[in-house]
């Protein structure tokens, strides 16, 4: 197995190590309350405007990962810095601070689905509004225009007073694109952003998050299934296998053989059914 | 292998086996027995000490029959605007309660569901609060009031106001318990503080369940407001009881009617706002 050492010792390098990291996490473990050991000693950079592609086995922590990064899960130890604060230490002010400069994207879009697009994507701007004017949901008014022009950003102006739930899947994922962008994030999260939709909302969906990328320099990372939306449209990919990295690289540096190595050459285990 | 075992992070338990699977049915079959054996057991028991037979209540609606006809009927219409004061009495007693309880509620509601509570402690007195007020029957609630109070609309009100937080306590906790978390989540990735998680993220799923159950409460309210002015809560109800300890039983078969119409009225009416107001 020492050769196998050594090649993910050699997958390790990163960019330039003179750009200073947007995020750097550092020997990240989480270990859920019922003993599942999601990940394990995961330490990345990534600097800005990257577009980085997580890919890996379902269960293999690309969820966790993401979670842990904003917090939406409590990390085990480890450190998270995020553009020079320190995440992992945050308390409640501070973490809904860092929070607001991270949009995240989620499968299932979470969008409040009785809610208006229109005031969903006003949502990406609670952690700048105050506590009583965000709870009613009173936003002035440069904000609603900013929140109607992001959406016609994404394509979706016509749809802006109809209620979340009557938008379809593809419709509803580019609200939550624009409610990141509404946040004016450093970082946006995505985690598995397309895997409820079909080719064509998926290729629009990964486009506009690339055109964020990098007309806005804004650093994303997208967690994905599909190792060959990762290929065409990230920079980086980072390969998670039973919750540590496996292999991290610039994406043309993804061979065929690495691919089949983090997907199919795990070591059976008594209950793999995935 | 070295690699390989350290690669094996995640936890696993022994597989269960079909050996599993019946003991774990044999459990819920045994279990299920307890409950039906003590719920036959009650209501065997109840139905005989009760002393309830087919006889027995034959022999009683022959009874109230000759009563109703007799003493009771026809109602007395002219007396109707005289009790005019007392139906109004009743709506003021069921609104006013039921804005007592609903704005204690909503705080309970909130600090009793496990995902809105700001700590396990806090959720677990609030649910114990509505957890007593639940406890009590809305008569004895009453009869308290009246004490402390004298007769009157005031002790209705309050029981009323009392009694509501036991259900809407409850039946609010468990609605927002009952909301989808994906979207809470969404909210709070944002950045959004508690509160706003709370405008934006829970009160919009929350609020048909709010709508239903404070309507339900308010016609709970009209009808249990004519039932506790029988211990001196006022309204209605006091009337009743009045007109019947006076013997005026065609003046009782009045205010009976009139709170039957009451009734009816106020259920119409929330059902035609509520169906505008969603
Ligand atoms: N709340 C939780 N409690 C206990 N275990 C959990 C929890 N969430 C995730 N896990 C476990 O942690 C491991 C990693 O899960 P995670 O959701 O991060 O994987 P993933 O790579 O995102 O998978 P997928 O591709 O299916 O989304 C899995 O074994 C999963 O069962
Ligand atoms: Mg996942």
């Amino acid at each position: 197995m020492a050769s196998e050492l050594n090649t993910r010792a050699l997958q390790q390098v990163t960019s330039e190590s003179t750009t200073p990291a947007l995020l750097s996490v550092r020997n990240l473990n989480k270990t859920y309350p019922d003993g599942t050991q999601a990940l394990h000693d995961v330490s990345l950079d990534i600097p800005s405007g990257q577009l980085v592609a997580v890919i890996g086995l379902s269960g293999a922590g690309k969820s966790t990962f993401m979670r842990c990064v904003n917090r939406l899960v409590e990390p085990t130890s480890g450190q998270i810095v995020f553009d020079g604060q320190d995440v992992t230490r945050a308390r409640r002010g501070d973490l809904r601070r860092i929070r607001r400069q991270m949009g995240m994207i989620f499968q299932q879009f979470n969008l409040v689905q009785r809610l208006p697009v229109v005031t969903n994507v006003l949502h990406g701007r609670l952690g700048y509004t105050s506590a009583v004017r965000g709870c009613l949901g009173r936003f002035p008014q440069h904000e609603v225009e900013q929140a109607l022009e992001m959406l016609a950003q994404v394509g979706l102006a016509d749809q802006a007073f109809k209620r979340c739930s009557e938008l379809s899947g593809g419709q509803m994922q580019r609200v939550g694109i624009a409610r990141a962008m509404m946040q004016g994030a450093a970082l946006i999260l995505a985690d598995e952003p397309i895997a409820s939709l079909d080719v064509s909302s998926s290729e629009k969906v990964m486009t506009i998050l690339k055109e964020v990328a990098t007309a806005q320099r804004i650093t994303t990372i997208v967690n994905l299934h599909q190792v060959d939306f990762a290929q065409q449209f990230a920079d980086r990919v980072i390969g998670l296998r039973d919750g540590s990295v496996f292999c991290d690289m610039p994406t043309d540096g993804l061979t065929e053989d690495l691919i089949r190595d983090l997907y199919y050459g795990h070591v059976p285990q008594q209950d793999e059914e995935d | 292998m070295a690699v390989s075992s350290s690669r094996s992070a995640v936890r696993r338990s022994p597989a269960p086996t079909y050996a599993h699977y019946r003991q774990y049915k044999q459990q819920r079959v045994r279990r299920n027995l307890v409950v039906w054996a003590v719920v036959f057991g009650a209501v065997t028991w109840a139905v005989w000490s009760s002393g309830f037979g087919l006889l027995t209540l034959f022999n009683g609606l022959s009874e109230s029959y000759s009563f109703i006809v007799t003493d009771a009927l026809p109602p007395k219409l002219e007396s109707v605007p005289d009790y005019l004061g007392p139906t109004l009495e009743t709506l003021y007693m069921s609104v006013v309660g039921l804005v007592i309880s609903v704005v204690i509620s909503v705080p309970i509601g909130i600090l009793g569901a496990r995902n809105t509570t700001v700590h396990r402690v806090v959720s677990y007195l609030a649910k114990s609060i509505a957890g007593i007020a639940r406890a009590a029957p809305s008569l004895v609630i009453t009869v308290f009031f009246v004490a402390v109070f004298g007769v009157g609309p005031l002790a209705g009100t309050l029981a009323l106001g009392l009694g509501g937080v036991g259900i809407l306590g409850k039946v609010y906790a468990d609605a927002i318990e009952e909301i989808d978390a994906a979207q809470i989540e969404g909210v709070r990735s944002t950045g959004a503080s508690w509160l706003q998680i709370l405008g934006q993220g829970v009160w919009p799923q929350f609020k048909p369940a709010f709508m239903t159950w404070t309507q339900y409460r308010f016609e709970r309210n009209v009808r249990g407001g004519a039932v506790i002015g029988l211990v001196g809560g006022g309204g209605l109800g006091f009337s009743l009881i009045s007109a019947i300890n006076l013997y005026q039983f065609r003046d009782a078969m009045t205010i009976i009617l009139m709170i039957f119409v009451m009734v009816m009225v106020i259920e119409l009416a929330t059902r035609a706002l509520r169906r505008r107001a969603i």
